[in-house]
């Protein structure tokens, strides 16, 4: 028997000749070089742990914004969003009175800037009717005295151009009212009373040269009337229909043909405030006139008045009122 | 900001260079140790193929540990206790799935039946087989390695009298075997 160092040597050797056959495949070294790999960096492998984390965490941030945005917005929505109709007390009606009171001013300023941009344009075109038209027209006022030289026909047919104590468009824009209340009332009340049947005479219609002899003139005053001139002038209504202004025109209709005298006396007789003329045909001021503020009576009374108190100026003014008169021709044929 | 850098820069050279020691260490203890290694691997799991794989998950364990090894013996000595350990984890694996798994065909022997075959025609390596894993460690790692008991105790994690004794029980063993064998 062997003792127990040789079973110990019998052990070994037996044990290392039965590892001689056996001889590991080749490739050994680079299988463990694959295994091993290359290391990712650092970097690169910190910035996939934090994007890891970040999205494991992104749905935590998410939800947290959502629902900070989801209770920003209902606060929102509370604050500015329409209320309910009950129980919010008088605040409910805060808004609908708002609306209509901004409602309620912007038609208000819309019909206030209406009516004055339509009042203006009103006011100019009856500045225009009043004074251009009604003096152009044939049977207006000028055609009351259009035939004759007498100053005051010519006078009521153009208000503007023989005002010489203010602007013509001042006086223009006075209303037909004051008319009846002016200087030109008191001068037409002798020559209404003294009305004659001569109301038929035609001087109204005659021609407006002042050189040619009215013949069938008559030197009273009174032969003419505001009552025949609507005869003669279909529109009398506006012009001669005025007594103040009939009576003036229909007097100085049946004019005294440019005689400054006899013109003077009759503006003396149709006027008692207007001032005689004088001799040298030069009229004074009156006093009556002078207080009388040539705006807010009728134009063509205080201009009739005035002028007639001229002879010259009637005459210059008869002679436009000739050149301006398309009847005068027809007044002519008349004659 | 500077020291940061230098920092940065110096963990950063200091890690290529430590992977640059553990894979010289890799192909250094490879050269030397592996075949003995796979031989003992083969030894303890009876299989070629899962000893290599044994081995070589070892030396990559080393490689990840290099920075704390730092040393060839005890990388050698760190091998050793890897494939032992592995070893065991691999035979309990086996035993699994010896118990679950069919019985291979007669007619369809592996690659490494024939050197298995032969390695087990030796009597003393059929006596080996009949040993508990513990006393076969200690014996395997004792004539074959050539292991001290400190070592062997490192190796298989035990203390030194704990490898006397399942070295003196695994020669017991293997007396009456070779006896009854002869």
């Amino acid at each position: 028997m062997s003792t127990a160092s040789e079973r110990e040597a019998a052990l070994r050797r037996a044990l290392q000749s039965a590892a001689e056959y056996i001889e590991p495949a080749p490739g050994g070294l680079e299988r463990i070089q694959e295994r091993l790999g290359h290391p990712r960096p650092v970097l690169i492998a910190w910035l996939e742990a934090a994007w890891t984390v970040v999205m494991m965490r992104a749905p935590d941030v998410i939800e947290a914004v959502r629902r900070q945005a989801a209770t920003v917005l209902r606060l929102v929505w509370e604050r500015f969003g329409p209320k309910q109709a009950a129980g919010h007390g008088p605040m409910r009606w805060l808004r609908p009175l708002t609306a209509m009171s901004v409602a309620v001013f912007v038609i208000g300023a819309s019909v206030y800037v209406g009516l004055e941009s339509s009042t203006g344009a009103f006011t100019i075109g009856a500045s225009f009717g009043a004074g251009g038209v009604a003096g152009s027209h044939p049977n207006g006022r000028g055609g009351n005295g259009g035939g004759t030289p007498d100053a005051t026909g010519a006078r009521s047919s153009y208000p503007l151009a023989s005002n010489s104590s203010g602007s013509p468009s001042a006086c223009n824009k006075s209303s037909s009212t004051p008319r009846f209340q002016g200087p030109g009332s008191q001068s037409t009340t002798p020559s209404t009373q003294s009305s004659s049947p001569t109301t038929s005479s035609p001087p109204a219609t005659t021609p407006p040269t002042s050189s040619s002899p009215p013949s069938s003139t008559t030197p009273n005053p009174g032969s003419s009337s505001p009552s025949a001139d609507p005869g003669v002038a279909p529109d009398a209504g506006q012009t001669s229909g005025n007594p103040a202004l009939a009576g003036a025109n229909a007097s100085t209709g049946t004019g005294v043909n440019g005689d400054p005298a006899r013109l003077s006396t009759r503006n003396a007789s149709v006027s008692k405030s207007s001032a005689p003329a004088d001799g040298t045909g030069k009229s004074r001021p009156l006093s009556t006139d002078q207080k009388y503020n040539p705006c807010s009576t009728p134009k063509p009374k205080s201009k009739h008045t005035k002028k007639t108190s001229s002879p010259s100026t009637a005459t210059q003014t008869s002679a436009r009122l000739g050149r301006t008169q398309p009847d005068g021709g027809v007044a002519a044929k008349l004659d | 900001m500077h020291v940061t850098e230098t920092l940065v820069a110096d963990v950063a050279l200091g890690g290529v260079s430590a992977d640059l020691e553990a894979e010289r260490a890799v192909t250094e203890l490879y050269s030397v140790h592996y075949r003995s290694l796979v031989r003992l691997a083969v030894m303890l799991v009876r299989d070629a193929g899962t000893a290599e794989e044994v081995v070589q998950e070892s030396f990559i364990a080393m490689h990840s540990g290099w920075r704390r090894l730092r040393d060839s013996e005890k990388a050698l000595s760190y091998l050793r206790q890897s494939v032992v350990n592995r070893s065991r984890s691999v035979l309990r694996h086996r035993v699994v799935v010896d118990r679950n798994a069919p019985a291979p065909a007669p007619d369809m022997p592996s690659a490494e039946h024939g050197a298995i075959a032969l390695f087990e025609r030796s009597a003393v390596i059929a006596a080996l087989r009949t040993l508990p894993a513990r006393q076969r460690e200690a014996v395997v790692l004792r004539f074959y390695a050539d292991m001290s008991e400190a070592q062997i105790a490192d190796a298989m994690q035990i203390s030194r009298g704990a490898v006397k004794s399942h070295t003196a029980r695994a020669m017991q063993a293997l007396r009456t075997v070779l006896e009854q064998a002869v």
